[in-house]
């Protein structure tokens, strides 16, 4: 330890002539700061040497030596006082008197004490001293004191790392955990401490205690099995502490079991209760559950393993939750659901999407009731009833009906209806579809013509059906068509086509369009191919019949005998070869 | 009691004609072919002659059977057209086709009845008796065809790259067709009594000829390198022969 000597000298003038005295055979305490005063006249005529440390350890014992001197003189006393620590001594010369020293006769002008200084953040320690010369005449003349204070200071300890934790303690592989210790610096100099995480015994993380996030360790980081240590070199911007550490190995990670819950979750004595939940396992691990059902914190042997209870097994009132037992084959992880009481409260049904199904109705179609049924509880719909209205008036003989029939309806009209249904214990609240309004009917035309196997001789007559249910006026056109080439255009009745237009073996057929004044609608007839016309008249068919049997008879007899002709003539023409 | 209409009672035998004159129709090809042919691969002289005593059965039989359907399908279907038999064009084809068809397979069975074997004497005889055949065979078709297309509006000769002008019906005048059938009946009569006639002027000669040569088509009783072998007249110790499968005159030995 470096030590410094601080001599103060006081420069006095030693009246030789002045006879001197001894100091107090005993020494006095509390005289450290004011001095001997009364020793008259020798304020500062003494010259004080005290040698103390620089700075103190604390707990560490210190020798003092306290030298007073005066010219000549060999005689004098002191009164050394502390702020801390603690004074002994071994000197013959010296005591110890209330915590402070003293000289114990005053034969003497030097002593050695010992100071024990005080424990760990004391701070500055202040001695005060006061020494007196004396002459040794026995009188309180011509002695010459001074006093002194000197502080000492505590010395700067380097900081340092309590209480390391890391937490959770016993981190698993699905736990981000967390260094915590406590810093001490005994003057509170900030923490600059240097933390290192390792794992496996290599460096991961390093940095000082600002840096960010370094004292925490996501568990994405880790796995089961690896071995962690956190580091702590404490710092104090100046001194380096002791290095601590603490070492601790990731564990398995129990299978998480979550989002437990029993559907529906207001469930009532009509339904079967259903169990559903996630399982996961951070390690990967294969994760084996197993389920328990409780009802009234009863276990139900019987309903283990089932993920579906039947409302068979379930009463009104009772109280219902299940147990998941998961896992890993390491550990295993319990979590129960939450509790779910059957009640008689009905959910009143309601109804979405009400509507009439075909949005743009035509006088021939028929208007559908649709809704989408939903129940809270689960119920099936087990009734309904509509009423319908047409142009804002209740149509009471319509009521309960789902489907409209097409003969109530007309063009123009705007129909919407009510409904409300039930789930077989209430019904639910009136619900109002939107209004539709019944559109133009397309007019429906068929057409045939007449005769269906013309000669070259008939006219084409043409059947045409065209009825439009709206009752508008119809425009109908015709087109008469010959082999597929458009030829005679027509838009007034009759829509005849004469025999002069016609040749044998064309083929025609017609196009009708009609009109309502909205839409057009076309109709194309059956084809018709033109004969030969063979018959004039039915005196004519009647002769021409005999004719036409009697020339297949010719055609049969002809073709008989020009074969028979020709074999007779080959045969001869054989037989004469043959000879 | 269940009744059939005269429509499908026509279709039926309609189906069953041209099912039955297909058969005949298919064996005529068959057998002309084996007549023809001197010699058939993979088969037997032996062999031959049965398939072609079974063809020749066939056919007789199936064309004989067919010649009794044609008039009933004809009936049946003027009887199905409701009076239309005559007056549309189609149908009146119909019914003059089937008459030639019917005048043509007579020609051909009673050719065959009276020519016998002969008919496959020459090749000449043999090509027109199968001429015959196929002739009648096609008209048959014919009329079936016209039923399809008065019923669907098509028919499988729609595919021909011509018309066969069924759309039209020329009838002649009833004093043409008395005539004409008149000419037809006495050229039958005569053609049956002609070969009488001609067998009694050359009765000597045709005795002395038949007794000297044996017919062509006379089957042999022998078989011997390559040889065919038969005597003649019947029982006596004189023996013809011809190359084995020739077909050719029988020469004196």
């Amino acid at each position: 330890m470096k030590s410094r000597v601080i001599t103060i000298f006081m420069i006095f003038v030693m009246l030789l002539t002045v006879p001197s005295i001894n100091a107090n055979e005993d020494g006095i305490i509390n005289k450290s700061v004011n001095g001997c005063s009364c020793h008259g006249g020798g304020q500062g005529n003494a010259e004080i040497a005290i040698e103390l440390p620089e700075e103190y350890a604390p707990g560490q014992t210190y020798s003092i030596d306290i030298i007073v001197t005066s010219g000549s003189y060999t005689n004098g006393g002191f009164n050394l006082a502390v702020t801390d620590g603690s004074l002994s001594t071994n000197d013959p010369n010296a005591k110890i008197q209330s915590g402070q020293a003293v000289h114990s006769n005053a034969n003497t002008n030097s002593w050695t004490l010992d100071w024990m200084a005080p424990p760990q953040g004391s701070g500055t320690v202040t001695f005060t001293l006061a020494g007196l010369a004396a002459d040794g005449n026995g009188r309180r003349t011509n002695d010459g004191w001074s006093t002194i204070s000197i502080d000492v200071l505590e010395i700067d300890a380097p900081p340092k790392v309590t209480n390391l934790q890391i937490l959770p303690t016993n981190p698993t592989s699905s736990d981000s955990f967390e260094l915590s210790y406590d810093y001490f610096d005994d003057r509170n100099e900030p923490d600059s401490s240097l933390i290192t995480w390792l794992k496996d015994g290599e460096i991961m993380f390093q940095g000082n205690s600002e840096t960010v996030d370094i004292l925490k360790i996501n568990y994405s980081y880790t796995k089961r099995g690896e071995v962690w240590e956190a580091q702590i070199i404490p710092n104090d911007g100046i001194n380096l502490g002791e290095v601590i550490t603490e070492e601790f190995i990731i564990r398995n990670s129990k299978p998480v079991i979550s989002n437990l819950s029993i559907n529906p979750s207001g469930p009532s004595q009509k339904n079967d209760l259903s169990a559903t939940w996630n399982e996961y396992d951070e390690d990967g691990d294969a994760v084996t559950s197993s389920i328990k059902w409780y009802k009234d914190n009863v276990r139900q042997l019987e309903l283990d393993g089932l993920t579906t209870i039947s409302k068979d097994f379930t009463e009104v009132d009772e109280e219902w939750y299940f147990e998941i037992t998961s896992n890993d084959t390491f550990e295993e992880q319990i979590e129960n659901s939450s509790k779910v009481i059957l009640n008689m409260v009905n959910d009143v049904p309601t109804l979405q999407n009400i509507r009439i199904d075909n949005i743009k109705p035509t006088t021939d179609l028929d208007l559908y009731a649709n809704w989408n049924f939903l129940d809270g509880d689960g119920d099936e719909q087990s009734g309904f009833e509509t009423k319908w209205y047409k142009n804002d008036n209740h149509k009471i003989e319509l009521d309960n009906l789902l489907t409209i029939d097409s003969t109530n309806t007309k063009k123009g009209d705007i129909w919407f209806f009510m409904a409300r249904v039930t789930d077989g214990i209430e019904f639910s609240e009136w619900y109002q579809s939107l209004s539709v309004q019944i559109n133009n009917s397309i007019p429906e035309v068929s057409a045939q013509i007449f005769p269906s196997s013309p000669s070259n001789n008939t006219n084409l007559t043409l059947n045409i059906s065209a009825i439009d249910l709206d009752n508008d006026i119809l425009n109908i056109e015709v087109q008469w068509i010959k082999n597929d080439t458009f030829v005679v255009n027509s838009n007034e009745a009759p829509f005849n086509l004469d025999s002069n237009n016609t040749k044998i073996s064309e083929i025609w057929y017609a196009n009708i369009t009609v009109g309502d004044g909205d839409v057009l609608t076309t109709y194309s007839t059956e084809p018709v191919t033109i004969f030969p016309d063979l018959i004039a008249d039915d005196e004519l068919l009647k002769d021409f019949t005999a004719e036409a049997y009697l020339q297949s008879i010719t055609y049969g007899v002809l073709t008989m005998a020009i074969f028979m002709l020709v074999q007779f003539l080959l045969s001869v023409k054989a037989t004469k070869e043959g000879q | 009691m269940a009744t059939i209409s005269a429509g499908t009672f026509h279709v039926i035998h309609t189906e069953l004609v041209v099912g039955i004159l297909s058969l005949a129709a298919i064996s005529l090809v068959l057998l002309c072919v084996l007549r023809l042919s001197p010699k058939v691969p993979f088969i037997t002289l032996e062999q031959k002659e049965r398939l072609v005593k079974a063809f020749d059965n066939t056919q007789m039989v199936s064309s004989s059977f067919g010649l009794i359907f044609i008039p009933i399908a004809m009936v049946s279907g003027i009887i199905a057209s409701e009076g239309e038999a005559t007056t549309n064009p189609i149908l009146l084809n119909k019914i003059i086709l089937s008459s030639i068809s019917i005048g043509a397979w007579l020609a051909f069975v009673v050719a065959r009845f009276r020519h016998g074997d002969s008919v496959w004497e020459t090749k000449g005889m043999a090509i027109v008796h199968t001429i015959n055949g196929l002739f009648a065979y096609f008209i048959t078709t014919l009329v079936a065809t016209l039923g399809g297309k008065y019923t669907r509006n098509e028919s499988l000769y729609d595919l021909l790259p011509f018309s066969l002008g069924i759309y039209e019906a020329i009838i002649a005048p009833s004093w043409l067709n008395i005539l004409l059938i008149f000419i037809g009946v006495i050229s039958i009569i005569m053609l049956f009594l002609l070969p009488k006639l001609v067998e009694v002027d050359n009765t000597l000669e045709s005795v002395e000829h038949i007794d000297s040569i044996p017919p062509i088509s006379l089957s042999a009783s022998k078989f011997s390198d390559g040889f065919e072998w038969v005597t003649w007249p019947e029982g006596s110790s004189e023996f013809y022969y011809r190359l084995e499968g020739s077909n050719d005159h029988w020469k004196k030995h």
